[in-house]
């Protein structure tokens, strides 16, 4: 273990840090900081200068446009964290609409009504034995002297039980007797002492408060690589919480088996451990060729062994219970310190954290003043400062200590040291002093941080992440035993999970919302390893969200050119292929799992038409590219890069599991459903089948007042015809084509007319419409036989004899629209005077229901062109005159016959 | 240190007032609920009344982010547009405090050595001591003597190779007074610098070197030692290894005795007992004639090993065995094996003789797996796993040595009965 011969210059002064230090102006970019005589050859011809900072470091490139997920969104719900306006205070209306919605609940009566549910014994227990004796529940009538003092309460109890049935019902308080009673008794029946509440809500608003602005919690991350044993095997272990609710619920911790394949994809099925409280950390140390794992949850810890074979279950070996929220879990458990102050000076954190150092018997102990080694043997009597928050470290005012770690895979003495504002690199045989020190520009503190330990000659990497911003940074260094240590290269920026959603697919407003919410979900842990293959060196990053995402992301070492293959069998496969892919910003996929894949990649590759082209059409290079594209200030770099098309079906597939995932829940609390027949009795139910033709009347003028963009003042059928349409029958008086494309849309129907619009072709659109009705013919098989008695004009006779209905076939009134089309609305005899009544069924149109009707077979075409013709009606009727001979010859009453399908029935006759 | 608590208190600003007053307006009840931790991309500044330098330095701390944000992913062309702007707004700024062209200075001083451009450095290193700018804050004060040091240290360099040149002719028996005048020149005004800077504390690892190499070479020796001491032993300095090994060496080079080197390297085992002189230290102890310093030099040795950096450090190893089997030969002092064993038997089987390490240094290192071997077969008995291990693959291997390392374990079976047993009698009668 050497130390170095000489360390670069520094001066050294104790104390609190300096007043006027602040941020260096250019924040450590491009600072040599000091300059050391370097270089084996002390006494040649010239003398060599290395910098401290600033020496060229290995090149890594990011292999792909974003980070890929590894797993599949976990099914169940999660709730999103809750953000700064769920705390802070809002008005009502705001506050209803996002409650049940999205977004944490934090609806503090309804949390209340939870306990009341879940904890009766608390809430209500004394009292409920001291007025035991004056309620009643039988059912028996009370007697006279008991009634004195007595209380029945068995209505109540009815009421009770028929709120229950009605839960979700927006009328549960017309239930008077309830509403008496909990007026009566609401202020004195619970014992839950409201002022110790309040104060608890309080508190716990403030904790929840000051998490939104640093939540220390998940420091050391929780997710940790188990590399494969023996290096031959490409498949390795990520061990990350999962579960539903990671916020509330147990959650999981998920030995995964994780194939390094060119994107890493998972193996198996994970192996899972359930655990009663939600993980903060995940660290992992390998002891004589054994992984062992250690969890940390608030009150409990946890140690497994994990067996080197993949796929054989981990071993739980300890689990130990603390009294107060544990902060930071290393693989040996045992009292070092006990004090409520912190070491070198006040702060109000009960943040504490410990680590291994060189020596096995000496074990690291730090707060957010600084850190201490202490000699487990004797922890009160030998320790020393390793690092303190003060003038010696050249610290900032408020600079507090974020993560420490170990370094001892890089060596032995060293140790790393973040705060929200630098990273240090301090040696244990020279404390206080760092022996590296860098300003690392992170919006938020570090709290992650992961070492992948170089081999002599090459560079260490540290990558750290923040959680809120979910920033990672690369960060290259060396030296501790020959040679002092330098910072090489520049620190880099990786991608992160939120980065990848500009690569994906456009959404819908509120899928994309869900999307965006669930993608920058602060991170929670990231693990990373070093793949060497030959030449070929690659880097896998894996990130983890509070959510339970993985993602990850592959760099590659930029050192030989021209970029080669990366995996074993991907040498052998894709030789041919980088000329399509030696854009910078992608390197060669190995889509070595691509049999079954086929498909799917196609089809989402004709999504993702015009990307694709530009990455095949346009190889410039992508700084010249950006520099077109950006004059100045965008503060977003655009990248052109573009997923591959392997990262491309993993984001499809990721989003599609994850819509999956997210969907059932927004259904049970967006609609809240009403039982019928709870509402109804069965004779309500039984009333007029259809909508009376006062109905439909009013549903008319409605969409016409609609259409026109008026008001309506008065609901009298009669007393105020709407006056004639100034439309005309020609297309060119008809809507304009936005809104008609919006009604369209609004019905539903935007499909078609879109289908419409394209293709003017009747020809083109009758097949059209014909293949669409087979197909919904094919949907509902099943669909009224009766509706397709009606459409034969052969059987009009057996219509009225059908629908029993008659009287209110004969509507007085003629749809306004009709008066459009010049057929006067007196004119017409009553049975032909339902022309407002929808288009046939696309069912009518099937051969085989107009086989039924008798129809010969050469007819059968005519008429269905003919009744397809019929059916385009507006917005551009064809043939001015079909409107007249649907009149005429189409009874279509089926709208008696079959309410159900009714209003859909009538659109196309509505010329929506 | 009680500052460090009121740092809030005089920082704010409107940038994220409306954030902070709701902190604040939060409660009276505040005790257990620490003020946050202080984030970086808060503006630090204390307010302004002044509007315009409020924008002015929103901008300027958007442009500085966009630059940071492009450098960080290695896209150059963007960062340098954003920096044209940003040097731009630097030029129309007044407001900003200003960067000392001290520490300008220094950093093109920093690129040009690196760039072994060491004339231009040195000039420009010249040109900056004779500037002379307004008040000099503290800040400036060290740099200007870091500046100073560092044209010292260049002088040094000069000096060296006037040095080298002359030692070469003057072993053909020709010497040239023009460059020993001038070697003489940089000797004055390296010393000059280098000795003011070493006077701060601070780590002045080159310095002291370079201005002890020029003092011992015009024979000023007690400066020498005076300068060392000062930089090893005065308590405002760190503590730093280097400083201990630097006067190890001069004391060494100066043929102290035995003596006083033992005491500078007994504070250099005290501060850091993993240092690699230890091995120096330990053979230096275990010559001596004195009980005391072998016994010290058994302690020196078992503490370095103790440390993860050591573990597969064969010459540690073999200096372990050789004192053991030494003491085990003679049987006298065992007692001192069980005293240092005493506080490690509970976690050096794990640590140093598991079956997983026997079989990974026998296929690494052979001779530090036999080294090892003999002390755990001392330590633990011929039934320890690693001593087990190696002697069976040693003798599979038909290796002589751990023929005899076995025979030798064997034959002093008691000794590690001794050495656990836990009554003292049997050892300390």
């Amino acid at each position: 273990m050497e130390f170095p011969a000489a360390l670069f210059p520094a001066y050294f002064s104790a104390g609190p840090p300096r007043e006027e230090g602040g941020p260096a102006p250019v924040a450590g970019w491009g600072e040599h900081g000091q300059v050391l005589e370097g270089g084996p050859g002390r006494r040649q011809v010239k003398t060599a200068f290395v910098p401290r900072r600033g020496a060229t470091g290995e090149r890594w490139e990011a292999a792909d446009a974003a980070a890929v997920p590894v797993l599949l969104p976990s099914a169940g719900c999660w709730f999103p964290p809750p953000a700064l306006q769920d705390i802070v205070y809002r008005s009502g209306a705001c506050r209803k609409l996002r409650v049940g919605k999205s977004g944490a609940t934090l609806d503090f009566a309804r949390q209340l009504g939870h306990f009341f549910m879940d904890h009766p014994e608390d809430a209500f227990g004394s009292l409920g034995r001291l007025l035991h004796k004056n309620f009643y529940l039988g059912n028996s009538k009370l007697k006279r002297p008991a009634r004195n003092s007595t209380i029945r309460m068995t209505a109540l109890m009815e009421d009770i039980d028929r709120l229950e049935a009605r839960r979700g019902c927006p009328r549960q308080h017309l239930a008077s007797r309830l509403r008496w009673f909990s007026h009566l008794c609401r202020d004195w029946l619970f014992e839950v002492p409201l002022g110790l509440l309040a104060d608890c809500l309080h508190e716990e608003l403030v904790q929840q408060w000051s998490n939104l602005l640093f939540d220390d919690s998940f420091t050391g991350g929780a997710l940790a690589w188990l590399p494969p044993e023996d290096g031959a095997t490409p498949v390795g272990r990520l061990v990350h919480p999962g579960g539903q609710a990671m916020n509330h619920l147990p959650s999981i911790p998920d030995f995964q088996d994780v194939v390094l394949e060119e994107l890493p994809r998972a193996q198996g099925s994970p192996q899972q451990f359930e655990l009663s409280g939600r993980i903060r950390q995940v660290a992992a140390a390998r002891v004589d060729g054994q992984d062992f794992v250690g969890v940390r949850s608030d009150y409990h810890c946890g140690v497994w062994r994990v067996l080197g074979k993949t796929g054989a279950a981990p071993a739980p070996l300890q689990v130990i219970r603390t009294d107060m929220p544990a902060s930071c879990l290393t693989v040996r458990l045992q009292q070092l310190r006990h004090d409520p102050q912190t070491m070198f000076f006040r702060d109000y954190s009960p943040w504490r954290w410990s680590d291994f150092t060189a020596h096995p018997r000496v074990l690291s102990f730090a707060d957010r003043t600084g850190l201490q080694c202490l000699d487990a043997r004797a922890p009160k009597r030998c320790h020393f400062d390793l690092f303190k928050v003060g003038e010696e470290a050249g610290c900032q005012q408020g600079e507090r200590v974020v993560l420490p770690m170990y370094l001892g895979r890089a060596h032995p003495s060293q140790y790393l040291v973040t705060t929200q504002f630098s990273v240090y690199v301090l040696d244990e045989r020279l404390p206080l002093v760092p022996v590296l020190k860098w300003a690392h520009m992170m919006e938020a503190p570090p709290l992650f941080a992961h070492l992948m330990p170089g081999k002599p000659g090459r560079s260490h990497k540290v990558l750290l992440g923040a959680s809120r911003t979910q920033e990672l940074l690369l960060m290259q260094y060396w030296g501790g035993s020959q040679s002092a240590c330098q910072l090489a290269g520049t620190p880099q920026k990786l991608h992160n999970i939120a980065g990848c959603l500009q690569h994906l697919p456009t959404q819908l407003p509120h899928r994309h919302h869900l999307l965006q919410q669930r993608l920058t979900a602060p991170a929670a842990g990231l693990a990373a390893m070093l793949q060497e293959d030959g030449p070929h060196k690659s880097m896998l990053v894996f990130q983890l969200s509070e959510i339970g995402d993985v993602f990850c992301q592959r760099l590659t070492h930029k050192a030989a050119q021209p970029p080669a293959p990366l995996s074993r069998d991907e040498a052998t496969t894709a030789p041919g292929s980088s000329p399509l892919f030696e854009g910078p910003a992608s390197s060669p996929q190995g889509l070595g799992s691509e049999e079954e894949e086929e498909e799917e990649q196609t089809f989402y590759l004709s999504n993702l038409e015009v990307i694709v082209d530009e990455e095949e059409g346009t190889p410039a290079p992508m700084e010249e590219a950006e520099l077109l594209q950006e004059p100045c200030a965008s503060p977003e770099p655009s990248s052109l890069a573009v997923p591959s098309p392997a990262a491309a079906l993993r984001y499809r597939r990721w989003l599609r599991a994850f819509f999956r995932t997210c969907r059932e829940p927004s259904r049970h609390t967006w609609t809240p459903s009403l039982s019928q027949r709870r509402l109804f009795t069965h004779r309500d139910l039984e009333g007029p089948a259809g909508p009376s033709s006062l109905h439909r009347q009013m549903r008319q003028r409605l969409r016409q007042t609609m259409q026109e963009g008026r008001r309506i003042q008065r609901w009298e059928p009669l007393a105020l015809q709407p006056p004639p349409l100034p439309q005309t029958l020609e297309p060119a008086g008809g809507p304009d084509p936005l809104s008609t494309r919006l009604t369209a849309a609004w019905a539903g129907d935007w499909e078609q007319w879109w289908e419409e619009r394209t293709s003017f072709n009747v020809a083109q659109r009758q097949r059209a419409l014909r293949e669409r009705r087979r197909r919904q013919k094919r949907a509902k098989g099943r669909r009224s036989l009766s509706a397709s008695f009606t459409s034969s004009l052969t059987y009009q006779s057996e219509l009225s004899e059908l629908s029993d209905v008659g009287p209110q076939l004969l509507s007085p009134s003629q749809p306004p629209i009709l008066s459009q089309e010049g057929s006067p609305p007196a004119g017409s005899p009553p049975l032909h005077s339902l022309p407002t009544s929808p288009a046939p069924d696309e069912a009518l149109l099937s051969s085989q229901s107009l086989r039924c009707r008798g129809i010969p077979k050469e007819r059968r075409k005519t008429l269905r062109d003919y009744l397809s013709v019929w059916a385009e009606g507006p917005p551009e009727p064809p043939e001015p005159l079909g409107s007249q001979a649907s009149q005429l010859c189409i009874p279509s009453s089926q709208s008696q016959l079959s309410s159900a399908s009714q209003p859909r029935r009538k659109r196309p006759r509505m010329g929506f | 240190m009680d500052s460090f608590l009121e740092e809030e208190e005089d920082e704010e600003a409107p940038a994220v007032v409306g954030k902070r007053k709701r902190r604040r307006r939060s409660p009276s009840a505040q005790p257990p609920l620490q003020p946050p931790l202080r984030l970086p991309f808060l503006p630090q500044q204390p307010v302004s009344s002044n509007e315009h330098k409020l924008n002015f330095r929103k901008s300027k701390e958007a442009c500085l982010s966009y630059i940071q944000d492009a450098l960080l992913q290695k896209q150059w062309k963007r960062a340098a547009e954003f920096l044209t702007c940003y040097v731009e707004s630097l030029e129309k700024d007044y407001s900003r405090e200003h960067i000392g062209p001290s520490e300008v200075c220094l950093e093109h001083v920093f690129h040009l050595l690196c760039n072994g451009q060491i004339d231009e450095a040195y000039q420009n290193l010249s040109l900056a001591e004779s500037w002379r700018f307004g008040e000099q804050t503290a800040i400036q004060d060290k740099e200007m003597k870091l500046i100073q040091a560092y044209r010292g240290l260049l002088d040094y360099y000069s000096w060296s190779k006037q040095k080298d040149i002359l030692l070469e002719h003057g072993e053909d028996g020709f010497s040239d007074l023009a460059v020993e005048q001038e070697m003489h020149g940089y000797f004055r005004k390296a010393a000059v610098n280098l000795k003011e800077i070493i006077k701060i504390p601070g780590v002045w690892d080159v310095f002291v070197k370079c201005y002890v190499d020029l003092l011992e070479f015009y024979g000023d020796h007690n400066e020498a030692r005076q300068v060392l001491n000062e930089y090893a032993y005065n308590s405002k300095f760190p503590a730093n290894p280097n400083a201990h090994v630097y006067l190890y060496q001069f004391l060494k080079r100066q043929g102290e005795s035995k003596k006083s080197l033992i005491s500078a390297l007994k504070i250099l085992h005290d501060i850091v007992p993993s240092h690699e002189l230890m091995i120096d230290f330990n053979t230096m102890l275990q010559k001596s004639k004195k009980r005391k310093k072998r016994r010290l030099g058994l302690e020196v040795i078992f503490t370095a090993l103790d440390y993860a950096g050591w573990k597969e450090n064969a010459k540690a190893w073999s200096c372990l065995a050789r004192q053991m089997k030494q003491i085990v030969i003679s049987e006298k002092h065992l007692d001192w094996i069980k005293q240092e064993w005493n506080s490690r038997k509970d976690w050096w089987p794990a640590f140093h003789f598991s079956r997983y390490l026997a079989k990974r240094n026998w296929q690494e290192n052979k001779s530090l797996s036999y080294e090892k071997a003999l002390v755990a077969g001392i330590l633990l008995g011929k039934d320890c796993k690693y001593f087990k291990y190696v002697s069976h693959q040693g003798c599979k291997a038909q290796l002589k040595r751990f023929r005899m390392l076995k025979k030798f374990v064997n034959r002093h079976s008691l000794v590690y009965l001794r050495i656990s047993g836990p009554p003292a009698s049997s050892v300390q009668p």
